[in-house]
């Protein structure tokens, strides 16, 4: 086996369990912040339990207590129903999520480089490409299987997710995507660094994510053009794994949180005050 | 030399305040909304990187590392200079409303005074203002002998302080006791007594409704005061509670249930949506004019209150000459009269308002109407510091004249 096919096996046999790993502890760090009552350990100070009018004690995990909120007598009386609050919070879903209707809104030019951006990310996240979902174990390794000689440590594993079809899109739509993928997080990327108020907020990570989106871009776009050499590959390969590492980590925690649960509970503010 | 590190628990905030910490993406969108940085252009006041403090002092107690080891002390040198970012602001919560991820980041900015107060670090005006209601039950430490001062200067002859009544008039003490606004006091009392209401003052028994001590970060106190608030209003059998002040009407109407966890034996009502009501009816009919009337929303009104509808009818009531201000209803700009900013900042405050007085005589106002004692003072003080001819008047005030009621 020469080097190319060991950096290949390493990057797409390898690092995807790696990746996954770092990942899954990371959701578990986030989801433990935001979820579990109170505190794990002594050390970390007291569980936190919340007391009804009644006197019955409960663990106060507040998910539970919506229900309570809109029908319990000890909360303020929204001014439209529980089922207005459930509609509210789909069509957050769908238009503050899906079409990003907030940013629309507030200025139209993030908007123009933010929302194509993201959809066409998704398309070609979703999409198939070189005979498999790019999707494939969360994007991590769609170039697998053009590879010759690809030695994969646990097979099986491997081949399952070749079977589930990406978005039947042609590679030429694809490609664009790419493009225009590319070109708007170029302009993300310089609209970070250059509108004074938006620069003087942005941390490290915010800036070395879209970084990270570039060169990923960047190697995705030319392997488009020249083809799937392996050094390309396996460089693509790389810096998707190192995306997917910082989901959890960096800012891009917004996309576990901010897409469903702000939208969600907006929904519910909204039903709650009646506007 | 070691540097001072403390604890700031942040126990009060909610799941979802931690999640919203995390949420955040810095856009920079809320920038070009948030009165305070536009007032200022100081990036340190951008939403977006106020929470980038938020979330480090949540991390430090809550993140999961911290609940298996036990919390981070934070520098305090640090804390205190954020700490006069995070109250350099008006709580008008227009940042939650423009926020990319509807993100309640007004939430956020009151618990975490909260969370500060509690650690011992909000500003000191601040906790001296605390302290004067804590006393004096109102914020200028005028005492609850001077409730009805405002009858006798607005040359009331009598106002009802009955056992029982339908209907409660709780002033407010900026209504009370500021004589900028003691008229909208006299106004409801005369449009109250002309509607034939059976209604009552609750006096020298009326404490301060607790919002300055909660936007100071003092939930304890603000938790007493509407104890005692709600119990001398029950005392009274009122079915109905009526307030002419924003943010009296936010404390009474969301934050009494949740603050008390149970729901007062009384309807709370803001003037505005009970003159609609009568308006509907046809019990109040005013004098038309043709003056070109706008109206600024009182954020805790509006944004926070949800009172939006109410106020336009009763303008286009009294005036065929309805003028909308360039960002109104949900999405009104702040006047700066919120947040406790005028203890802490009055300078912004009225920078602030200014900005708000120009877009009035943009749009060729002649007089400006509000709903909230606060705003009408930002919004008097923004005028007089521009040399405004635009006419700064409650809303109530303005019913009264075309009413021609007269004291009495």
């Amino acid at each position: 086996m020469d080097f190319s096919n060991l950096l290949l096996t390493f990057v797409y046999g390898i690092m995807p369990l790696i990746t996954l790993a770092i990942m899954v502890i990371g959701v578990i760090f986030v989801f433990g912040k935001w979820f579990l009552p109170g505190t794990l350990t002594p050390t970390g100070g007291p569980i936190r339990i919340g007391r009804l009018p009644n006197g019955d004690y409960y663990i106060n995990i507040e998910w539970f207590s919506w229900y309570r909120w809109f029908t319990g007598k000890d909360k303020p009386k929204p001014r439209k129903s529980w089922w207005h609050a459930v509609g509210y919070a789909i069509e957050n879903l769908i238009l503050d999520v899906l079409l990003f209707r907030r940013v629309f809104r507030r200025d139209k030019v993030t908007w123009a480089l933010s929302w194509p951006m993201h959809i066409s990310a998704g398309l070609i996240i979703f999409s198939g490409v070189h005979h498999a979902a790019h999707s494939y174990l969360l994007g991590i390794s769609s170039e697998a299987p053009s590879v010759d000689g690809l030695v994969l440590p646990i097979p099986q594993f491997f081949r399952l997710p070749l079977t589930i079809p990406g978005l039947p899109f042609p590679p030429i739509v694809i490609h664009i995507l790419g493009i225009i993928f590319l070109v708007e997080v170029v302009l993300l990327l310089i609209r970070r660094l250059t509108v004074k108020k938006v620069a003087a907020i942005s941390k490290f990570d915010v800036v070395f994510d879209l970084v990270m989106l570039i060169c990923g871009g960047v190697v995705g776009v030319t392997m488009g053009f020249i083809g799937p050499l392996p050094i390309l590959v396996a460089i693509h390969g790389i810096i998707a794994h190192i995306y997917f590492i910082c989901i959890p980590w960096t800012f891009y925690t917004h996309i576990i949180g901010g897409m469903p649960f702000s939208a969600i509970a907006s929904g519910v503010r909204k039903a709650r005050l009646g506007v | 030399m070691s540097e001072e590190k403390v604890f700031v628990p942040v126990d009060n905030l909610r799941k979802l305040h931690l999640i919203y910490s995390d949420t955040c993406s810095t856009c920079g969108i809320c920038a070009d909304y948030c009165p305070t940085y536009l007032a200022t252009k100081d990036p340190e006041l951008i939403p977006g990187k106020k929470h980038e403090f938020a979330l480090k002092l949540i991390n430090a107690q809550k993140s999961f590392l911290r609940m298996i080891f036990g919390p981070k002390p934070v520098d305090a040198k640090e804390l205190r200079e954020k700490v006069n970012h995070l109250y350099t602001c008006t709580l008008c919560g227009r940042c939650s409303e423009v926020c990319s991820y509807n993100v309640d980041l007004h939430s956020l900015w009151a618990n975490l005074r909260v969370s500060i107060f509690k650690a011992g670090f909000a500003p000191e005006p601040l906790k001296a203002l605390r302290d004067t209601i804590k006393n004096a039950k109102d914020p200028y430490g005028a005492g609850l002998d001077m409730r009805t001062f405002w009858v006798r200067r607005a040359r009331l002859r009598s106002v009802p302080v009955k056992d029982k009544a339908n209907v409660v008039f709780f002033v407010g003490c900026v209504t009370a006791l500021r004589a900028q606004t003691r008229m909208v006091a006299a106004s409801i009392a005369q449009i109250l007594s002309f509607l034939g209401e059976d209604w009552t003052l609750l006096g020298d028994k009326e404490w301060c409704c607790g919002s300055p001590i909660m936007m100071a970060g003092d939930e304890e106190t603000a938790k007493e005061f509407a104890e005692h608030n709600v119990e001398v209003i029950e005392e009274k059998h009122a079915d109905t509670v009526v307030v002419g002040c924003a943010s009296c009407y936010r404390m009474l109407r969301w934050e009494y249930p949740t603050l008390l966890r149970r729901r007062p034996r009384f309807e709370v009502l803001h003037i505005v949506e009970l003159l609609d009501r009568y308006l509907e009816e046809g019990k109040l009919k005013p004098v038309k004019s043709d003056v070109p009337v706008a109206y600024h929303d009182p954020c805790e009104l509006s944004r926070l209150g949800g009172v939006i509808k109410e106020p336009r009818r009763i303008i286009k009531a009294l005036t065929n000459n309805f003028v909308e201000l360039p960002e109104n209803g949900v999405d009104t700009r702040c006047c700066g009269g919120g947040g406790l900013l005028q203890a802490f900042n009055n300078e912004l405050r009225v920078k602030i308002a200014m900005e708000r007085i120009r877009q009035a005589e943009k749009v060729g106002a002649k007089i400006v109407t509000s709903a909230c004692p606060a705003c009408k003072l930002a919004l008097l003080d923004g005028a007089n510091s521009l040399g405004s001819s635009v006419e700064v008047l409650d809303i109530v005030e303005l019913l009264a004249r075309q009413l021609q009621l007269q004291p009495k």
